[in-house]
């Protein structure tokens, strides 16, 4: 049987996955979900490599780190003691699931291509994979590895609540009230730490949406924040609060969480680029550009802050620093669109359109759902004299976003 | 709308779409084309007044130089009103949108009067009209001299739908439509003689634009409808949510309504028949829109219009020159924000701001999304704009207000087009609940162009004036020169509060023109106002358009006259006006700082007295 109070946190949970939005308000439909982006390292214990007899070790510390939030830290140690067990699975299923919290989505589909034949019997392995196709958005695969994941002799609370998300994804609102019960019969043992991971699941999952509605952002950030305040020293929760409030343009509320999330430490860049976020959301362009570029400076290969920065400066017109800026990251493999995305603008917005045309084509390559690609590269091959299929992608365009 | 823009983007991408100008289709830097002068330092005259101070504050007395406005007029004393105060509750969108104004020479003195539509519906409430007496004094006149629509009205245009040279007035409400037919300044309801126009009981119009599409020789008339509005349903649904706050729902969510496109039958019937499929309006997707403009975007002779749709798109219809359109707005690049995402349009104002000849258009839009700057980069026979407004200073300024009636005209005569924004939120709620830096009552906004090569704007704070201190629910505003002293003023309404009368005192302003470009009327000896003319003044340096408008801002009509600002020249080399039936006249070295009177076929230009 399930108890009220646990139907009634099932129907808010599954209520806040229902919900949608109608409210005024700014339309932007661009709002992607949140991903917590890439951080270097953080200081404290450096990594060091194991023997393969010391990977037990490894994992649970590891788990611990991982645990409190200090996912740089734990994804540093794995690494190195994957050098000496590059077999360990276990290893490896830790690995991709530090580098999913810490939003290193590429990172841990490379990882993935390692997994090919490995058994389906690793919990750990399983969840990864789980969690993997669900960012992925092939859900029906994600509840499959992460069914497997959950007949984990252990608790397997995280595949659960997981599996919670990827049955309400699937519109399965029975099954995922019947995940959400047995994780109930849990709560005792658990205690706060449940209501914790299910209030910061709600958060995850709104998120997810947000990219219908802008307006989901601050019900999301009401799930981190009441998540953190039943587990408040857990960073990986300050961040998604943290994270939000950026989203959120809450720089009053952000600026504060900067002393605990990102002290600053010598060597670090990681303070400096999230000042410049917060400068930026604050409306303070000129702090955030002299923010952007210490961090530039101090770790060039920082695509984050350049992106930022390009951005700023883009709008000051300054085309040809954004060219400068952004070319040796788009050389690179891998490139995120936003880097031949900017590029793409900076050469439009300097008449290149050939030039333009290329690094919007690259862009939509890498991310064929973000619309206002389309929307560039449409206008674009117009000017550059393609009008039929400039004229075709806008058609395009406009169809998709209504 | 269930695509997302950036649905496979990190976090950091939001922050740039929301904040961050990552701005498209610019082909060429943001340069004015022609050479400009230094900034003028000639003197003017000001006028001397008394002003009634609002706050206990002594006034600060007007800077040597720069754009200073001062608060007047009491007699501008009515509390505007727009369903319950925000003290009492809005409960409904319908009661948080506001009110326009309309500036408006009633009774053909020379003087601007204005006419303040009234948002209550409950027969105790009825439009305003207030006589300009001169000498910066406006009279409240008995029953708007018949006028006195008391339905629940948010716009108002004033128009000459008959050709016999005085300004009628087109009333938008929630609830049919009401049509004024002036005669020597007293008015008549004839809206029941055009069912097209009042529209449906369920109707819900917001604002209106007048031209004459089809070069036929009268005025037809867009009306924008934004959503249908159902009290109970909306009762049923209870609240929404915005950032945070409980608030009313809409537009999103809500059935937008159909724009209505009115054509004039002209003599001897003055019909104005809904002929939306005859316009090319038909197949385009309903939105809730607000503003219309009429203007020539393409400087092909035809007038061209331009809608602001909050949420969704905004429209651009081209004009193939018979009054019949296409909607090209994405492909020409106003449709969308610089992201290529949807706004929410609010108002809408149109100038040539670089003077190539071509209008920029400046749309207002919620908070969170930067008003926008469409500049003009048409040739070639293609229609395109690029959305600059980080590059030239309206973007970081205007991202967190929530703007709505708006202008750009040059207000202090130094020959550069300055944008002038009202601002306040929708929704008074939102003082209650946590969005930061977005609060209910705001400060309007003024920013000065910045003389030079590039297009730049200056964000004057409050160092334009107390006009520009005090926040409060600003809505509708108009441009016009109240007091006929060649500089423009602003009158802008204020939800649940009397409407701000903004003198323009700047003290160091430069030379100017006024002109009133007139057409023959229905009878022999009338003349009305050109709709559509437009004016070219060149000097040795420097060329500047401006078109005669009906119908823009937020639900606002403004000044009629044609307004040039010069700078330190003393003349103006040539001025060229293109009337809107295409024919054109010629005039050469035509003294500044006088308001003259252009009719077309004469090559009089006729000085009208300004005071």
């Amino acid at each position: 049987m399930t108890s009220a109070p646990m139907l009634q946190a099932i129907n808010v949970l599954l209520l806040s996955l229902l919900t949608t939005f109608t409210a005024y308000g700014p339309t932007n439909p661009s709002t992607p979900h949140l991903k917590l982006m890439a951080a270097e390292p953080r200081p404290g214990k450096p990594a060091h490599p194991l023997s393969p007899c010391k990977a037990g070790d490894t994992a649970a510390e590891a788990r611990s780190l991982r645990k409190s939030g200090r996912l740089e830290e734990a994804i540093g140690q794995l690494k190195a003691a994957r050098g000496g067990a590059p077999q360990d699975l276990e290893l490896l299923g830790l690995l991709g699931l530090c580098l999913l919290d810490a939003g290193r989505q590429n990172e841990a589909l490379v990882l993935l291509g390692e997994t090919h034949d490995a058994p389906r019997d690793i919990h750990v392995l399983e969840l990864f994979r789980g969690r993997l196709a669900f960012e992925q958005g092939d859900t029906a695969t994600a509840i499959a590895h992460l069914e497997t994941a959950a007949e984990s002799p252990k608790r397997p609370v995280e595949a659960l609540v997981n599996l919670v998300r990827a049955h309400a994804q699937e519109e399965s609102f029975v099954r995922a009230a019947t995940v959400a019960e047995q994780l109930e019969s849990w709560q005792e043992a658990l205690g706060k730490r449940l209501g914790a991971q299910m209030a910061e699941a709600a958060g995850d999952r709104i998120m997810q949406r947000a990219g219908r509605n802008v307006e989901a952002l601050p019900r999301a950030l009401e799930k981190f924040e009441a998540a953190l305040a039943k587990d408040p020293t857990n960073d990986l929760l300050a961040r998604k609060v943290y994270d939000t409030l950026v989203l959120n343009h809450r720089s009053t509320s952000a600026f504060p969480l900067l002393d605990r999330l990102f002290p600053e430490v010598e060597g670090s860049t990681e303070r400096d680029f999230q000042t410049g976020r917060c400068r930026v959301i604050a409306g303070d362009m000129k702090g955030a550009e002299e923010a952007f570029r210490k961090a530039l400076a101090a770790s060039p290969n920082r695509s984050d802050a350049a992106i930022e920065l390009a951005r700023i400066l883009l709008s000051g017109g300054h085309t040809d620093e954004v060219v400068q800026l952004l070319s040796p990251f788009a050389q690179r493999g891998g490139s995120h669109s936003d880097v031949q995305m900017l590029l793409g603008l900076a050469y439009e917005r300097s008449g290149h359109y050939a030039e333009a045309e290329t690094f919007f084509r690259r862009a939509r390559k890498l991310s064929p759902q973000q619309m206002d690609i389309l929307y560039h590269l449409g206008r674009v091959l117009i000017r550059a004299g393609k009008a039929e299929e400039g004229r075709k992608l806008l058609s395009e365009f406009q169809k998709a976003t209504g | 709308m269930t695509t997302s823009l950036r649905r496979s983007s990190g976090g950091l991408l939001l922050v740039g779409i929301h904040l961050l100008s990552v701005a498209c289709g610019s082909s060429e830097p943001t340069t004015r084309r022609a050479a400009a002068p230094l900034v003028s330092t000639t003197p003017h005259a000001s006028v001397s007044f008394e002003v009634t101070p609002t706050t206990l504050r002594a006034p600060r007395p007007p800077p040597e130089a720069g754009l200073w406005f001062v608060e007047g007029s009491t007699e501008l004393n009515h509390v505007n009103l727009s369903g319950p105060t925000a003290e009492q509750g809005k409960s409904y969108l319908l009661d948080c949108i506001g009110q326009g104004v309309c500036a408006a020479d009633i009774d053909n003195d020379g003087q601007l009067d204005l006419y303040f539509p009234q948002g209550r519906g409950d027969g105790d409430s009825q439009n305003i009209l207030y006589r300009n007496l001169g000498d910066r004094v406006f009279e409240a006149t008995e029953n708007a001299r018949g006028a006195n629509d008391d339905s629940y009205s948010f716009g108002a245009l004033a128009f000459d739908f008959d050709n016999d040279g005085d300004l009628d007035l087109l009333s938008t409400n929630f609830g049919k439509n009401r049509l004024y037919r002036n005669k020597g300044g007293t008015f008549t309801d004839i809206s029941t003689d055009h069912p097209d126009l009042a529209g449906k009981p369920e109707d819900w119009s917001t604002g209106a634009a007048a031209a004459d599409v089809d070069k036929d020789g009268d005025l037809d008339v867009y009306i924008a409808n934004y959503y249908l509005h159902d009290g109970p349903a909306l009762d049923q649904k209870g609240a929404c949510r915005f950032m945070g706050c409980s608030v009313p729902c809409g537009p999103r969510g809500l059935k937008a309504q159909a724009d209505s496109f009115l054509r004039n039958t002209g003599a001897p019937d003055w019909a104005l028949v809904g002929d939306a499929d005859g316009a090319g309006l038909k197949g385009v997707r309903n939105a809730y829109a607000f503003q219309p403009v009429f203007t020539d975007v393409d400087n092909d002779g035809d007038p061209d219009l331009y809608v602001a749709n909050d949420s969704v798109q905004n429209y651009l219809f081209l004009n193939d020159g018979n009054g019949h359109f296409s909607e090209e707005a994405v492909l020409a690049g106003v449709g969308h924000g610089d992201a290529g995402n949807p706004e929410a349009g609010m108002g809408v104002s149109v100038a040539d701001v670089d003077g190539d000849r071509l209008p920029e258009i400046h749309v207002t839009n919620f908070s969170t999304q930067s008003n926008s700057f469409y500049r003009n980069l048409s040739g070639d026979d293609l229609v395109w704009f690029s959305e600059d407004a980080h590059q030239v200073n309206l973007g970081y300024a205007t991202f967190f207000l929530l703007s709505w009636g708006c202008t750009m005209a040059d207000f202090d005569c130094d020959g550069y087009i300055d944008v002038f924004s009202a601002n306040g939120h929708v929704f008074p709620q939102v003082d209650d609940c946590p969005p930061e830096h977005i609060i209910y009552k705001q400060a309007n906004s003024l920013f000065a162009g910045i003389p030079g090569d590039e297009i730049r704007f200056e964000d004057l704070g409050s160092k334009a004036g107390q006009p520009f201190e005090k926040p409060a629910g600003h809505r509708g505003s108009a441009a016009a020169d109240f007091d006929n002293d060649g500089a423009l003023d602003l009158v802008v309404v204020r939800l649940d509060e009397k409407p701000l009368m903004a003198w323009n005192d700047s003290r160091s302003r430069g030379h100017w023109l006024m002109l009133t470009i007139e057409t023959p009327g229905a009878s022999t000896d009338s003349w009305r106002t050109d709709i559509g003319a437009r004016a070219i003044i060149a000097t040795a340096d420097r060329t500047w358009t401006r078109e005669v408008i009906a119908g823009s801002s937020f639900l606002s009509t403004e000044d009629p006259r044609i307004h040039f600002g010069l700078g330190p020249a003393e003349k103006a080399e040539t001025l060229i006006v293109r009337f809107s039936n295409g024919n054109e006249q010629r005039w050469e070295n035509v003294v500044a700082n006088s308001h003259l009177r252009v009719r077309q076929g004469s090559d009089h230009l006729q000085k009208v007295s300004m005071r």
